[in-house]
């Protein structure tokens, strides 16, 4: 019956729908890392764009050099213009410019590795030259969503991270819920003094800026995913707490609780067995809410680096990457943006319909 | 005797000052017998009644006196023996069926869970035993109504089933507060002849406390009537009905008959 209450409010199947289908493409990445079908790349793999760039990152060659590469004309638009990327027509003349700096005995200072191809030319002055070879390539059919700058798929990161920022919230809400209830429970059942040192310290709790408070434990602890998770359900039990006090206030005045300590029931059954169950409905709306902010929360510290930590993907740090590129390669960090604020806004969406279907007083007025 | 209340005081301490809802009432039940407190709104029969279960809640409290069970103070009781009591030995009837049940349970779960608790009863017997009792309270379809969620059913069905849940556990002791008095006259009426028959096939005493003079002349065997919390007069029935002693009896009586024009 609340089903159907629920189902008449389109926002909220909608934000149901789209969760579902985020929530099938996390799972269906551990089939692609446990099993030998790929249906995705790596979110770690680089990928080698068709395009290859030089630019010269420190001040000019000398002009003996200079001399030296005249055949190279990419080469030498590179270095007269520092800073600017100078596209090589393809992979065969980035390998013979390689050579060619290889001969002339400018030899890779670091490795020669396959993220960046980078050559260090070294005179009298220390004169750099980076050959790019990957980097943020845009959307393409290979790459629905592009690249970032380390030629890693953004759809593939996108789709794993998702793993991290819609488990976050479970965590998170299961802390949070757990005390709260605990401490809303007991506060609201007893009343009296009781009610009012946890109500005092719910009062002290709300009135801490939360980021802040998170980035000092972040910083005491040390940042790490399952940290956060965890630091964000301490932090947030609070609201909870209040809204299961001011359930149990009104309940435990009904008949029932009397009739319940009539057959001999005791505290503890009356208020977990007998309480709790009426006390669900705001409970489960107030949850999914949360959900949603604890999402946001997380995304918040991984772009603050204090998450999620690199190289494994979470949504909040694909935005830190990308707001480097923002100017020049847009889909770095609008992909991640638009998968928080659609997740968050699905969340909310649900958290109403929710609420709409379970509150019999707002039942009919839609 | 079953019961033995001795001189039970119960007062309120509030913040205006100390109300005292019952003060000094005695009174005997023997077993099979049933007792009628009657008395306006506020005389504190209420309170007496969940002073015996020591159910009472701050700021009430039981200052003084003895409620002697079987012999025993149920004042001198521990928490855990209490808790046994309530529900096995002892158990209540409220005035208003619709607020006490719990909503997010089904009818059956909720008598089988007494059963369980106090009986110790497997939970498919608990069951078993919980559709016997709606049977006995003459409701149709019993083994339907474990199903149905309190919401579900009538005023007077409601009420049944509370009275099943009471007698579950064949107690020694029903106190009923106001049973009837939140059920319109008809259904009133079926409440209290399945009471009636219940407390003779059942040979339970009950304290039964209500303001109807009509319930009371109903079923009761004797009568104690209250006022400002204190017992002003007791004894049997017909004879406080018919040579009531004191004036307050008579005013009582005296209303009932202009009202309905008398009480049987």
């Amino acid at each position: 019956m609340r089903w159907k209450a629920f189902k008449k409010n389109k926002r909220a199947l909608f934000g149901l729908g789209v969760l579902a289908v985020m929530y099938a493409l996390a799972g269906f990445t551990f089939i692609n890392t446990f099993a030998d079908y790929h249906w995705l790349p790596d979110p770690n793999d680089v990928h080698t764009g068709e395009k290859f760039y030089l630019v010269q990152k420190a001040s000019p060659l000398s002009y003996a050099t200079l001399e030296r590469l005249m055949d190279y004309p990419s080469l030498q638009e590179a270095i007269k213009k520092p800073g600017r990327k100078v596209p090589i027509k393809n992979r065969g003349e980035f390998i013979k410019l390689v050579t060619t700096l290889r001969k002339m005995g400018y030899d890779d200072e670091e490795p020669l590795d396959i993220y960046r191809k980078v050559y260090y030319i070294q005179h009298e002055e220390i004169y750099r030259v980076s050959l790019i070879s990957v980097e943020n390539q845009p959307p393409s059919i290979k790459h629905p969503f592009g690249t970032d700058d380390f030629g890693r798929d953004v759809l593939s990161r996108l789709i794993y991270a998702s793993r991290i920022s819609l488990s976050v919230g479970f965590v998170a809400v299961g802390i949070a819920l757990a005390i709260g209830i605990f401490l809303g429970a007991i506060s609201g059942y007893y009343g009296g003094i009781v009610d009012q040192i946890i109500m005092r310290i719910v009062d002290i709790w709300i009135s801490i800026p939360g980021l802040v408070l998170l980035i000092t434990m972040v910083a005491v602890f040390g940042p790490g995913l399952f940290k956060a998770m965890v630091l964000i359900g301490i932090l947030s039990w609070a609201g909870t707490a209040r809204i299961v006090r001011g359930q149990f206030l009104s309940l435990r005045e009904q008949g029932f609780v009397e009739a319940a300590r009539a057959t001999g029931a005791r505290d503890w059954k009356i208020i977990f067995k007998h309480l709790l169950p009426n006390a669900m409905a705001p409970i489960i709306v107030d949850a999914t809410l949360f959900l949603a902010g604890a999402i946001l929360l997380e995304a918040g510290l991984s772009f603050l680096g204090l998450g999620a930590q690199p190289p494994t993907a979470s949504w909040g740090n694909m935005l830190t990457d990308g707001q480097k590129y923002l100017r020049t390669a847009w889909w770095i960090a609008i992909y991640p943006g638009l998968a928080i604020f659609i997740t968050v806004l699905s969340f909310n969406f649900i958290g109403d319909g929710l609420r709409d279907a379970l509150d019999p007083r707002l039942r009919g007025v839609r | 005797m079953l019961l033995q209340v001795k001189d039970l005081r119960s007062h309120f301490f509030t913040e205006e000052g100390v109300v005292k809802a019952v003060d000094g009432v005695s009174f005997d039940l023997a077993e099979g017998e049933t007792l009628g407190i009657v008395g306006e709104t506020g005389c504190g029969k209420t309170v007496a009644a969940l002073s015996i279960m020591r159910l009472l809640s701050s700021p009430g409290r039981i200052v003084g006196g003895e409620v002697l069970f079987k012999g025993e103070d149920l004042l001198k009781k521990s928490d855990d023996e209490m808790r046994r009591i309530r529900g096995g030995e002892i158990s209540m009837v409220f005035q208003d069926p619709a607020t006490s049940f719990n909503p997010v349970f089904n009818i059956g779960d909720q008598i089988a869970e007494i059963l369980q608790v106090q009986m110790g009863l497997g939970k498919r017997k608990a069951r078993k035993k919980a559709r016997d009792m709606l049977e006995l309270v003459k409701i149709p379809k019993a083994g339907e109504m474990l199903h149905q969620y309190p919401h579900e059913l009538s005023g007077g069905m409601r009420q049944r089933a509370m009275i099943a849940m009471a007698l579950a556990c064949k107690p020694d002791l029903v106190i009923a507060d106001e049973p009837t008095t939140a059920l319109d006259v008809t259904i009133q009426a079926q409440i209290l002849e399945i009471l009636k028959e219940l407390i003779r096939d059942f040979h339970v005493s009950v304290l039964l406390i209500t303001h109807n003079l009509g319930v009371v002349a109903e079923i009761c065997d004797r009568v104690a009537v209250m006022r400002r919390g204190k017992i002003i007069e007791q004894g049997d029935v017909k004879q406080v009905f018919n040579k009531p002693k004191s004036e307050y009896t008579r005013d009582l009586l005296d209303v009932v008959r202009a009202l309905y024009g008398g009480v049987e």
